[in-house]
């Protein structure tokens, strides 16, 4: 079975459903209704496209011919992308494409390469901080309001002690890394060595001055 | 590529040997029949044929079927052909990707399908670039040079002179254009065979009494896929047609191939 189509339609049925929980979400897709998006993610290659109506978005994997079947797909036949807006973008970077005045950063540090129309882009991710997703206020129309409150209530004190107890594993492990195993540098012997590595580069100007003076000194002599 | 398939089934190439004889499922009759056989069936199944897919594969057919449009580079203002396209799963995404400018026509030839396929589609919204044509493969009415993609997803199987259709599919595309057909194929592995064997002639045709009341559709359906070329033969015949480029992939263990070629 292939992989790749299981987790776009996964991707194409979660996006929108989660489109459908904003009763405004056509207002945001109108604007992008018939155009498409390529998304191209780096290092693995793999290009996502993105096919807008006013209701709905469709996910497609264009280049999954030199993907997941193994031998049994010829790699030299590839389905072409052709999308209104390409955007190539590294995957660490992904998290920043949602804010548009990262856009002209995201290009210097050639993390994010953008062709064809940049409004495409725009609107996408207009759309994604556009939604209003109250989950409790979902969960209510759903289930009402006690069992609402408790469930959102409930996964809201798990967030907080899996937060609370990843920084406590943070924290260990670092003094673990710094003081116990003696793996990492503490921050004051960092600034320590800084400060004799300054005060070494003086010295060193200060000597090759002098040495500078006593070979001028030297020639006069011989004159 | 995968590798030639053995085939421990009666080929289908025995349907050649004679005239007048084809085959439908396991049964010869006269090629005249087949046709109106397979109507039949199709009739019969077509209002509980989705539910019936989902049920049968396991909702697996949705994933095959996107692995297809995603191997068929449609885009915006393309012209598609959805040959046997049936209730019309691939028709709704074509008709959304190729947008106002292109077109996408729906065509099979059972009017009960497609009338069932027309249904769904107007649910969905979709009116303004499909259009539906009542057709047979093998003749299919549309000009030379016509479609920029042809699609035969689960149809090829039920065709009487398959050649003959796989012709007329090379006609109406244009240069450049690639037809894709999707079609149950042969297992690669034995296990997986005698596994697929048990699960179709035994508990399919049960499955088909259950939830559609036709237990003999779908023991067709199980005799059909068995008679149907295995995947080297299916990509000689499109070579045969006149398609270049041609290659195929495996999907689900061979249980189901999709085969590729161009018009050039």
């Amino acid at each position: 079975m292939p992989l790749k189509q299981l987790l776009s339609g996964l991707a194409e049925f979660s996006a929108n459903e989660v489109l459908q929980l904003d009763s405004e979400y056509q207002t945001y897709l109108q604007p992008l209704s018939g155009k498409s998006l390529a998304l191209t993610l780096l290092p693995i290659e793999q290009t996502i496209q993105l096919h807008f109506t006013d209701s709905r978005i469709d996910i497609l994997l264009p280049n999954n011919l030199a993907g997941d079947v193994g031998s049994e797909i010829d790699s030299e036949i590839e389905c072409d992308v052709d999308s209104d807006c390409h955007l190539t973008i590294q995957l660490s970077a992904l998290s920043q494409l949602r804010d548009t005045n990262q856009l002209t950063t995201l290009i210097k540090q050639d993390k994010l390469d953008i062709k064809g129309d940049l409004s495409v882009a725009q609107h996408l991710s207009a759309l994604v901080n556009g939604l209003d997703l109250d989950l409790t206020e979902i969960l209510t129309h759903k289930i009402g309001d006690v069992p609402a409150h408790s469930i959102m209530g409930t996964a809201s004190a798990v967030v907080n002690y899996a937060k609370y107890v990843k920084q406590h594993f943070d924290i260990t492990l670092g003094e673990a890394l710094i003081e116990e195993k003696q793996l990492v540098a503490s921050p004051l012997s960092l600034a320590n060595f800084s400060d004799e590595v300054t005060d070494t580069r003086y010295w060193c100007d200060r000597l090759a001055a002098r040495l500078a003076i006593l070979e001028k000194k030297q020639l006069a002599g011989d004159k | 590529m995968a590798e030639n398939q053995s085939s421990s089934q009666p080929s289908s190439q025995q349907s050649s040997q004679s005239s007048t004889q084809t085959h439908f499922g396991f049964k010869q009759v006269d090629e005249d029949q087949k046709e109106s056989l397979v109507a039949e069936v199709f009739h019969s199944v077509a209002a509980k044929y989705d539910v019936m897919n989902d049920v049968m594969s396991l909702g697996i057919h949705r994933i095959w079927k996107r692995y297809t449009i995603d191997c068929s580079g449609a885009r915006k203002g393309h012209h598609v052909l959805d040959l046997a396209g049936g209730t019309g799963d691939l028709t709704a995404k074509f008709s959304r990707i190729v947008g106002s400018e292109g077109s996408v026509t729906l065509s099979d030839i059972n009017p009960s399908m497609l009338e069932v396929g027309k249904d769904k589609l107007r649910d969905m919204g979709l009116v303004d670039n499909i259009k539906y044509v009542e057709a047979n493969a093998e003749t299919l009415p549309f000009p030379d040079n016509a479609f920029d993609i042809v699609t035969m997803a689960f149809g090829l199987r039920n065709v009487t002179h398959k050649e003959n259709a796989l012709a007329s599919i090379f006609r109406v595309l244009k240069p450049g254009g690639r037809l894709l057909v999707l079609e149950f194929s042969k297992p690669t592995s034995t296990v997986l065979e005698k596994i697929y064997d048990t699960y179709s002639f035994h508990l399919l045709p049960k499955m088909g009494k259950l939830v559609a009341d036709d237990e003999d559709s779908y023991r067709y359906l199980a005799e059909s896929i068995r008679m149907h070329p295995d995947q080297d033969t299916l990509e000689k015949m499109m070579q045969d047609a006149g398609f270049e480029g041609t290659s195929y992939t495996n999907l689900t263990g061979g249980i189901v191939a999709l085969h590729r070629g161009f018009k050039y």
